[in-house]
């Protein structure tokens, strides 16, 4: 009973915080960026305590569900966008990263808790860090998507010419950019991180070849090599910005996408 | 207490009469001296700055006979009275302080909403402080007005945005690059408005700009005032790779910057981005340029159209900021009036004690012997009975200051009718 109103009390603490801190931007309210900013710390600390609460039931790290790791996606967004916001003064990422977070958390609510208890293996501290370490890179690449879109607004008004609307609370080109590349940077050592884990693991754990052609396994890599591509392409003259910034956005949707659907695809993967 | 304020600013004076009007700022502490002999002030602050000069005083009331501080004003900068008597204003009591915090917030200022003011007030209170002629009334409105500049500034848009082609284009440049003070702004002609421009991004910091011009020579001006180095017009294309802003302004009927040259540019940058800003007319940057990846470009109308935009919202958020200057106003008046009526509250009760303990004196001889219990019975039946005497006129006091709906020289009324000194 707990789980489910704790879960549903962060959604709309975090759509409360989303509808504010996009009011906030349109006003330009230092005061209403506050409010929006404590609100989606309150949504944050519900979903960990909610993850807390389901780790403390089965006596693990509450990431061996779909149900947990779309929380733990969330948490890892808000946390990173919060960070950055506090540490470098970029509230506009963190409203912009609301709504992305607020998604898994729909999704969790959509598809509900799952009653059947993990397996044994799921519960071993390596499954947990590398889980951890994946859901990491995605939460860290959702910033750079945020920081990507963010870029392009700016871009968009820039080149158009629009007037004051492009002289609000925006961050500058340069720092959106920045910011972009180095969250793939960052995402890309947590994925290869995640994947080289992994992959020690199952070598060691599983028997046979035949989880290496998992789904959910060539999929990720798949989607390494996107973000290596397109990390390297931000090196390139002609691919600076505008083209990096697009191929970002686009990347992370590619990836959020197949990643879902390999999900149910994979047998390895498969989370109950 | 009589608080007056007479002055001249931008809206009625030419400049040529504030630059008559106007003080040294060096003469400052022997002008305020002289203000307050002449007009018998108790406190005075003179504010002078390029857009308005104004005489803030506070006098005694009823300190009659002293000269007009218009009339010192003229008489001092030795104008005839009635060549400023047309172009100057009087505000007395509360719309002093309405006005004072107006001027400090930059709602009267030129540019609406600008905060260079807000320096100026404080430095003009500074000097009369420091010179002895602020005291208790001044000490209150000038602090009170340096904050509600700051709350208007943090608590509405009236700041928001450039009000200047400079401003925008320095802001528009800062929307591109994170730190434009490690930027080099090229300047491309020698014009004036160029000049403006250069010289907001200098405040920012920028690295010494390139001044491109026809004639070299004719860049010294430039290089002088902001340093950098002289470019001909003929090696343009080969330095532009070396500017992170360009700030056309030269008097061409063709274009000087063009697609091709820009394109080269930015390959040598390794596609690093270029913000042109053209307020050449006719336009000095082809407009295809706009078209090429990581190259912004403005011209003039687009700075003006934001110009406009800007100071069209901050006449908007105007509406926001009169009923805070009203009501801080009122509170600051009334910060006041609570001072001046606590010590004539204060007076008025030491008076009527003295006056009793004095009469009980007189009368201690006619009672004959008395024990000291029933001495002290006596002393305490008076102070109740003087306090009770006071209770009334003390709570009507003290509730007609609070109110505000008394004349203005109440306090003086209540000083006479019971002679308190």
């Amino acid at each position: 009973m707990l789980t489910p109103l704790l879960l549903h009390v962060s959604i709309l603490g975090l759509a409360a915080a989303s509808a504010l801190g996009l009011f906030a931007t349109r006003r330009e309210s230092p005061s209403m960026l506050g409010s929006a900013r404590i609100l989606a710390i309150v949504a944050t600390l519900l979903v960990l305590a909610l993850q807390l609460r389901r780790g403390m039931e089965f006596g693990g790290l509450p990431l061996v569900s779909r149900f947990d790791t779309l929380l733990m996606v969330a948490v890892l967004i808000v946390g990173a966008a919060l960070s950055i916001d506090l540490t470098r003064g970029l509230s506009v990422l963190m409203i912009g990263a609301l709504p992305v977070a607020l998604a898994p958390l729909l999704f969790a609510a959509a598809i509900g808790m799952p009653d059947e208890h993990p397996e044994r293996n799921l519960m071993h501290p390596a499954v947990g860090v590398h889980v951890f370490l994946t859901l990491g890179a995605y939460a860290v690449f959702g910033v750079a998507f945020v920081a990507s879109i963010l870029y392009l607004i700016e871009h968009r008004q820039l080149k158009a010419r629009t007037g004051p609307s492009l002289l609000g609370m925006m961050p500058s080109l340069e720092t959106s950019y920045r910011l972009t590349l180095r969250a793939l940077a960052a995402g890309l050592v947590l994925l290869t991180a995640g994947i080289v884990l992994g992959y020690l693991y199952g070598r060691q754990v599983l028997s046979g070849a035949s989880w290496r052609l998992d789904a959910k396994v060539w999929l990720t890599t798949v989607s390494w090599i996107f973000y290596v591509i397109v990390f390297g392409m931000s090196f390139v003259p002609a691919f600076k910005g505008r083209r990096t910034a697009l191929a970002s956005v686009a990347c992370f949707v590619i990836v959020m996408a197949t990643s879902w659907v390999a999900s149910f695809w994979s047998h390895f993967h498969r989370y109950p | 207490m009589e608080l007056s304020v007479v002055g001249v600013n931008h809206r009625g004076a030419p400049v040529e009469v504030r630059e008559q009007l106007s003080f040294e700022e060096a003469r400052l502490p022997e002008a305020l001296a002289e203000l307050r002999r002449a007009t018998g002030a108790a406190e005075a602050v003179i504010l002078s700055t390029c857009n308005r000069v104004e005489l803030y005083t506070v006098r005694a009331e009823g300190a009659a006979g002293a000269m007009e501080s218009s009339h010192w004003l003229a008489l001092q900068r030795g104008v005839p009275d009635s060549a400023i008597a047309s172009v100057l204003y009087r505000h007395a009591g509360l719309d002093v302080i309405r006005h004072l915090f107006r001027v400090a917030g930059g709602l009267d200022a030129m540019v609406l909403g600008e905060t260079q003011i807000i320096a100026q007030v404080k430095e003009a209170y500074r000097v009369a402080k420091d010179s002895g002629h602020a005291d208790r009334v001044f000490n209150v409105l000038f602090q009170r007005a340096l904050r509600v500049a700051k709350q208007i500034h943090t608590t509405t848009a009236i700041g928001a945005g450039g009000a200047s082609v400079p401003a925008v284009a320095a802001r528009l440049a800062g929307k591109v690059f994170q730190n434009l003070a490690q930027k080099r702004v090229m300047i491309v002609g020698a014009g004036e408005t160029g000049e403006f421009t250069l010289a907001a991004f200098h405040e920012r910091g920028t690295l010494d700009p390139l001044v491109v011009n026809r004639t070299v020579e004719h860049a010294e001006r430039l290089i002088a005032r902001f340093g950098g180095r002289a470019v001909g017009l003929d090696r343009l294309a080969g330095t532009l790779p070396e500017a992170d802003v360009v700030i056309t302004c030269l008097g061409s009927s063709e274009f000087c910057v063009t697609p091709d040259m820009v394109e080269t540019a930015v390959r040598a940058r390794r596609g690093e981005p270029i913000v042109f800003i053209d307020i050449a007319v006719p336009r000095n940057v082809h407009p295809g340029v706009n078209r090429i990846e990581n190259i912004y470009l403005f011209d003039i109308d687009d700075l003006q159209g934001i110009v406009a935009q800007n100071i069209s919202e901050r006449e908007h958020e105007l509406a926001r900021c009169e009923p805070l200057i009203d009501s801080e106003a009122r509170r600051a008046l009334q910060e006041l009036g609570e001072a001046d009526v606590h010590e004539v509250v204060g007076r008025l009760r030491d008076a009527q004690h003295a006056m009793a303990d004095e009469e009980l004196r007189k009368t201690w001889p006619k009672l004959g012997a008395l024990s000291p219990d029933q001495r002290q019975e006596i002393e305490y039946l008076l102070k109740r009975v003087t306090n009770k005497i006071l209770h009334g006129p003390t709570t009507a006091i003290k509730e007609a200051a609070r109110d505000g709906s008394t004349p203005v020289n109440f306090l003086e009324i209540v000083t006479k009718l019971f002679r308190i000194k």
